[in-house]
């Protein structure tokens, strides 16, 4: 039975952060992943019949969305990970409940809330001015190994500050 | 480090920050493929890396968060859009760009009002603005809320106003006069005249407006710098370009990549404004996508996280075009709007409204209408038209003169309602 474009959009919404996390797999950066989310969504909504159901929906959402996400890493040099890799991400990521990726974005909010302020300070370098790694070292005066390693660590950090609050829910 | 050491640590997760900037060689790549390939935890972490990341993204840009929060607001006034923020690392920008000016310095500014949300950094730690507040040489102020704007008054009289989510550093030495830099956002300015040898200096990412004496608003979206002048006369330079214009009253200029700056005359406030979605979304709008349903084409709500009510609400918003606004707010005629519901309930409607021309009169108002989709069935698509006289204003300011819309939003409030807009009217029908 086809999906129908109300279904897809409604589809489409819930798993925005699933399909968008996925797209910046391949190209890091979440404002260009943003923009992969929208093509595919449009994409989508061409031809709704090409959908079997929400599952169909999804796995094909997925892959476009790397797809494109490798056409724009190799339109900018970018070097990416073999496709049988990413279909095996795809696989992954593809059978976490949205409701459990729900409950652990929320708890993301509240955890990068309660990050102090100078670790605050090097994601929104990251992530909301979307510098890179040796644009921050210059501005912080600090190696880029050492800022990769700061960021690593502020997603260990994350990760475990989500995984003990979605576990007291 | 040698190969065969930076290939092993290269396929461990805390390489995953220096892959995906593409910071690897091609040996550490096909290290990562392999590691992926048989490695489910590896592929599990990269996963959630990739999740954190793009989560972090989204929170940042809606959260309006400051880089020091106090821990109370005293001037805390509700506010209906922190997701256009994202601007709070350019507020470490300008205090690191413009440290070396701010200490002992004595003051330059006064904060004579402000409206919404507003930090003040100096010399690294923020606080709260209040009326009445000193600002020094390498001050940066950030405002948040597209309703808030800020009022700051510098000694020789010259105002300049913050509106909605703007950064700025403000600064004033003996040689070059005052100068402010605008990280992002928009502001209007009215400038008492300046000594032609030291004009003030408005700095954004793609432009440097030099001010003798005049009324201007400066507006710097990403990769694009607007400036419309209302009186007298500014110098405008692309600075990539190094190329420099005269806009005089009356006009406007824009510097981007796509075309060297060109004065034009500036558009008159139209009377009626549509927007219809059937060619698909207009740039700008958010937060939600193109869709279609029924057979008719649309915007389709999305969701935002409020961070105040700590909820997400789901909206269909409009660009900001403070600049040069969307339409005259009448309040005689009517908005008009295409809508589909999945499921009934409420439909907010709100419009911000500020002067026109944009200077640095009242400050900006909110209309808001409770629910345009009142007795309308969900499941298909309606025609609402309802009288902007039947807007109530949030906030009590003095009306203005020549109220311009600037920005709409349909809100659903904290359920996913299923809203589409396809169409949108303002004026006279």
């Amino acid at each position: 039975m086809a999906v129908d474009a109300a279904t897809i959009g409604r589809e489409l919404l819930v798993h925005r952060h699933r399909i968008t996390a996925m797209a910046a797999l391949v190209i890091h950066e979440p404002q260009l992943a943003d923009d992969v989310f929208q093509q595919v969504a449009v994409q989508a909504l061409e031809n709704p019949d090409r959908f079997s159901d929400a599952v169909h929906l999804l796995r094909w959402a997925l892959r476009a969305a790397r797809h494109r996400a490798v056409d724009l890493a190799k339109s900018r040099q970018r070097l990416v990970l073999d496709d049988s890799v990413y279909e095996l991400l795809e696989a992954d990521a593809s059978e976490v409940p949205a409701t459990n990726l729900a409950a652990r974005l929320a708890a993301l909010r509240g955890c990068v809330d309660a990050l102090p302020k100078s670790t605050r300070k090097l994601i929104q370098l990251r992530y909301e001015r979307g510098m890179s790694g040796g644009d921050i070292a210059e501005r912080m005066g600090r190696t880029v190994e050492a800022v990769y390693q700061a960021l690593y660590r502020v997603h260990q950090q994350l990760k475990r500050c989500v995984d003990l609050r979605t576990a007291s829910d | 480090m040698n190969g065969e050491e930076h290939s092993s640590v290269a396929a461990d997760a805390s390489a995953f920050p220096r892959l995906l900037e593409g910071d690897f060689s091609s040996d550490e790549v096909a290290a990562v493929n392999a590691a992926m390939a048989t490695n489910p935890a590896l592929r599990a972490e990269f996963i959630e890396y990739g999740s954190q990341a793009v989560g972090i993204a989204e929170h940042l840009r809606s959260s309006a968060e400051p880089l020091h929060r106090p821990p109370s607001s005293p001037n805390r006034v509700w506010r209906i859009m922190p997701w256009f923020v994202g601007v709070a690392a350019s507020v470490v920008v300008g205090v690191f760009a413009l440290r070396q000016i701010v200490t002992e310095q004595p003051a330059i500014a006064q904060v004579i009002s402000v409206e919404g949300d507003c930090w003040r950094a100096q010399a690294g730690a923020e606080a709260f603005c209040r009326v009445g507040d000193s600002l020094k040489s390498g001050d940066t102020l950030r405002t948040s809320g597209t309703s808030g704007n800020t009022m700051v008054q510098f000694k020789d009289g010259t105002r300049v106003v913050l509106i909605g989510d703007t950064a700025v550093t403000l600064a004033v030495s003996p040689e070059s006069g005052k100068f402010v830099r605008v990280h992002s956002g928009q502001v209007s300015a009215e400038v008492t005249p300046q000594p032609t040898n030291r004009p003030l200096q408005v700095e954004t990412p793609d432009a440097l407006v030099e001010v003798v004496g005049t009324s201007l608003t400066v507006s710097c979206p990403v990769g694009r710098t607007s400036v419309g002048v209302s009186r007298g006369e500014v110098r405008v330079t692309d600075r990539s370009r190094n190329d420099t214009v005269t806009v005089r009253a009356g006009e406007s200029a824009t510097v981007s990549a796509e075309a060297a700056v060109t004065p034009r005359p500036r558009p008159n406030l139209p009377a009626s404004w549509m927007v219809d979605f059937s060619a698909g979304p207009p740039r700008g709008w958010k937060p939600g996508l193109s869709t279609e349903v029924a057979g008719r084409k649309g915007i389709r709500a999305g969701s935002v996280w409020l961070r105040q009510h700590g909820k997400e609400h789901y909206q269909v918003v409009s660009p900001n075009a403070w600049c040069y606004g969307l339409f005259a707010f009448d309040r005689e005629a009517f908005l008009t709007v295409d809508l589909r519901l999945e499921r009934p309930g409420p439909v907010q409607a709100i419009l911000v409204v500020r002067d026109d021309p944009p200077g640095t009169g009242p400050c900006s108002q909110v209309y808001i209408h409770d629910d345009i989709a009142a007795g309308k069935p969900a499941g298909e698509w309606h025609t609402v038209r309802v009288p902007l006289g039947e807007f109530r204003s949030r906030f009590n300011l003095p009306a203005h003169a020549r109220p311009a819309a600037f920005l709409a939003l349909f809100d659903t409030l904290d359920q996913d309602l299923g809203l589409t807009v396809s169409r949108i009217h303002a004026g006279q029908p």
